[in-house]
């Protein structure tokens, strides 16, 4: 039923909102029901999962792909393939395994949203749906407005290119990629972006004015930033700090700052 | 390029394409086709794409056909190959690539391309220990292919692979590059016991690095050593003569592990070290991409007229791209040099100035299709008489 409402109101961040929850009451009931999370028990959810498991001396061995599937969003080190493949297989104690199980629930959910209803259907049910759909709307429009640009609330990794472009170094195009989009993203308009590139030394206004334009999304298309792991890969995530730990984007960096005040 | 030029090499390019026999790649008609043809904007890269093929046949067809410079496959399996918006083509899959090129391994100054070459081939080797040894794949789950230009393609077609999606591609990249390792986080992790000598995860590796360069450190002489391990940041040189002198009565590493002589930064830094020097450079956007094209295994490579070489691993251990990839024969054919330089085919160094000269057919090829040289005839000047 539950599923129903939100395809009715079929808006994505109340599915992700949705996927999480139901995500997090997998992650409940398998911690804290024991004779439940008996080690069969996980072994033949993982199973239904597509995922088969051992276990080798009370840890559970997993194949890198199924592990990577499902532990992208998770921030760590002890999450890192890097850090823990040996031989094809990674090895996880039963409380990582709940919680890739917890993983591998939300992205069937997300995967399975909207459920395919008829008009009928959602009329029916419209008198329960429209004042969520109502509230809803409130919540993405504070959301849209993301009120000034505070360059002090920028993660270190924007901090650091912009400091670079000041320093009349040139970007490398990921890191171009990143910057630009992420000005944008937080509201900075086109022509205040184009005047930060100044700097550089191969600047370039017309090119430089259409990549920004293009990257924020004046030709139909919208750009998100790339996140912490992307630019973890690209080596333009440097000095990362704590706050950093909790988060796993650089705008929630941004948004996280400016919600506690950017004094934090 | 002149017209000229183009007609020859395409004709030389139809030749091969009708007597080879060209592999393809598994569920060859769910995937997306491109070419690039020795047409009029040619050496332009101009990309006709989308197209898909029924059977080998119809293939084979095209290829004898059009004779294109380039031939291009997608990585990905679709099943509408040919529609031409992404959206439409339907993703089902693709296979996972690496791609080393010697573009990324040289980024100041450009040396030969047999230098080149073979660096490439070095590091296509760390690729296949990292994949044989960490992945633990078997020979057979990979193919290797030489790209017929400056580097090596790695395709992996096992199933668990296929639907990973770009950010998991990624993961495996940075398991390659050793983004993410955690000095620290390696340090601590102290309950797993390695097996000696066996290459299959990073702690093992940056540790039989370790032990190599203190060995290494231990047969120089005490000076030498001194200077050596002050380099690493962290040291300096008081506690480098330390070091070296506790080597000396004892030259495995154990006893440092348990000293206070290496501080943890210094651990760190060595590491670092370590990690830079184990590492795969490897072209990171071509494994993230699921959507990319990449050359046909046995195809020619427009830029170079070498073949694009599909090898198995022991293959791959004996290949010398600029003797085994090479197709066409020595018959001597005269062009006209455009710049100085020097193509070193088939074991054979030529060096060519500036005019009229006449080359072994391969060379002359090699030269043409890099823009070095132009056609002339393919009859000595002396029998024209
Ligand atoms: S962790 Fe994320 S936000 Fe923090 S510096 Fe790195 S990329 Fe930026």
């Amino acid at each position: 039923m539950a599923r129903a409402f939100v395809s009715c109101i079929n808006e994505t961040l109340l599915f992700q909102r949705y996927a999480n929850a139901e995500a997090q009451d997998a992650y409940n009931n398998l911690r804290h029901a024991d004779e439940r999370s008996q080690d069969g028990f996980l072994l033949s959810l993982l199973d239904d999962f597509g995922m088969p498991a051992s276990i080798k001396k009370n840890a559970f061995e997993l194949y890198f792909s199924d592990f990577i599937r499902y532990t992208g969003r998770l921030r760590g080190p002890q999450w890192r393939l890097v850090n823990l493949l040996y031989r094809g297989r990674v090895t996880l104690a039963k409380g990582e395994i709940i919680q890739i199980l917890a993983e591998a629930v939300r992205l069937k959910v997300l995967s399975g949203l909207p459920l395919k209803l008829s008009a009928r259907m959602c009329e029916e049910l419209s008198p329960y749906t429209s004042p969520l759909k109502h509230a809803l709307s409130q919540v993405l429009l504070r959301q849209e407005d993301s009120g000034p640009v505070v360059l002090e609330a920028c993660p270190p990794c924007i901090k650091a290119l912009l400091m670079q472009v000041k320093a009349g170094k040139n970007l490398s195009h990921p890191a171009r990629f990143a910057l630009t989009s992420f000005l944008a993203n937080i509201g900075m308009k086109a022509d205040e972006i184009v005047l930060i590139y100044q700097m550089s030394p191969d600047f370039d206004y017309e090119l430089t004015r259409y990549q920004v334009e293009h990257i924020k999304g004046s030709s139909g298309k919208d750009y998100t930033p790339p996140g912490c792991s992307t630019m973890e890969t690209y080596g333009n995530c440097v000095e990362s700090d704590d706050l950093c730990r909790r988060i796993s984007h650089p705008l929630s960096y941004y948004r996280l700052r400016i919600k506690r005040g950017t004094g934090a | 390029m002149n017209a000229r030029t183009k007609a020859f090499l395409e004709s030389k390019f139809r030749e091969y394409y009708h007597n080879a026999v060209t592999e393809l790649p598994p569920r060859f008609r769910k995937r997306e086709w491109a070419f690039v043809l020795f047409d009029s904007a040619y050496p332009k890269l101009v990309m006709r794409r989308h197209k898909a093929f029924g059977s080998q046949k119809e293939l084979y067809a095209y290829l004898g056909a059009v004779s294109p410079a380039h031939v291009y496959y997608s990585t990905a399996c679709y099943a509408h190959p040919s529609a031409t918006r992404m959206q439409d083509k339907k993703w089902e899959g693709a296979d996972l690539i690496f791609d080393l090129d010697a573009d990324k391994l040289f980024t100041d100054s450009v040396p030969q391309y047999a230098l080149m070459l073979t660096a490439v081939k070095n590091e296509t080797d760390k690729l296949l220990d990292f994949l044989m040894n960490d992945f633990s794949f078997e020979d057979a789950d990979f193919s290797i292919v030489f790209s017929g230009g400056r580097g090596y393609h790695v395709h992996l077609r096992e199933a668990r692979l296929l639907t990973l999606g770009s950010h998991e591609r990624r993961e495996v990249v940075n398991y390659l590059t050793g983004t993410g390792l955690e000095p620290e986080y390696l340090i601590k992790r102290t309950n797993m016991v390695p097996v000696p000598d066996d290459n299959s995860c990073w702690e093992i590796r940056i540790r039989s690095w370790i032990e190599r360069y203190f060995k290494r450190l231990s047969e120089m002489d005490s000076e030498t050593a001194t200077t050596e391990l002050a380099n690493v940041k962290a040291i300096g040189k008081r506690r480098a003569k330390m070091i070296v002198d506790e080597m000396s009565q004892d030259s495995t590493v154990a006893p440092l592990l348990q000293s206070k002589l290496m501080p943890l930064a210094a651990w760190k830094s060595l590491i670092r070290e370590a990690i830079l020097q184990i590492k795969v450079n490897i072209d990171v956007p071509v494994t993230a991409d699921t959507k990319r094209l990449i050359r046909l295994p046995t195809s020619l490579h427009g830029g170079s007229g070498l073949r694009v070489t599909p090898l198995t691993l022991d293959e791959f251990r004996r290949f010398d791209p600029l003797r085994d990839a090479v197709v066409f024969s020595d018959r001597l054919i005269s062009v006209k040099i455009l710049r100085p330089t020097t193509a070193e085919l088939k074991g054979e160094t030529i060096k060519v100035q500036q005019g009229t000269t006449e080359l072994p057919e391969h060379t002359a090829v090699y030269l043409m299709a890099r823009g070095l040289a132009e056609y002339e005839s393919r009859r000595f000047k002396s029998d024209q008489k």
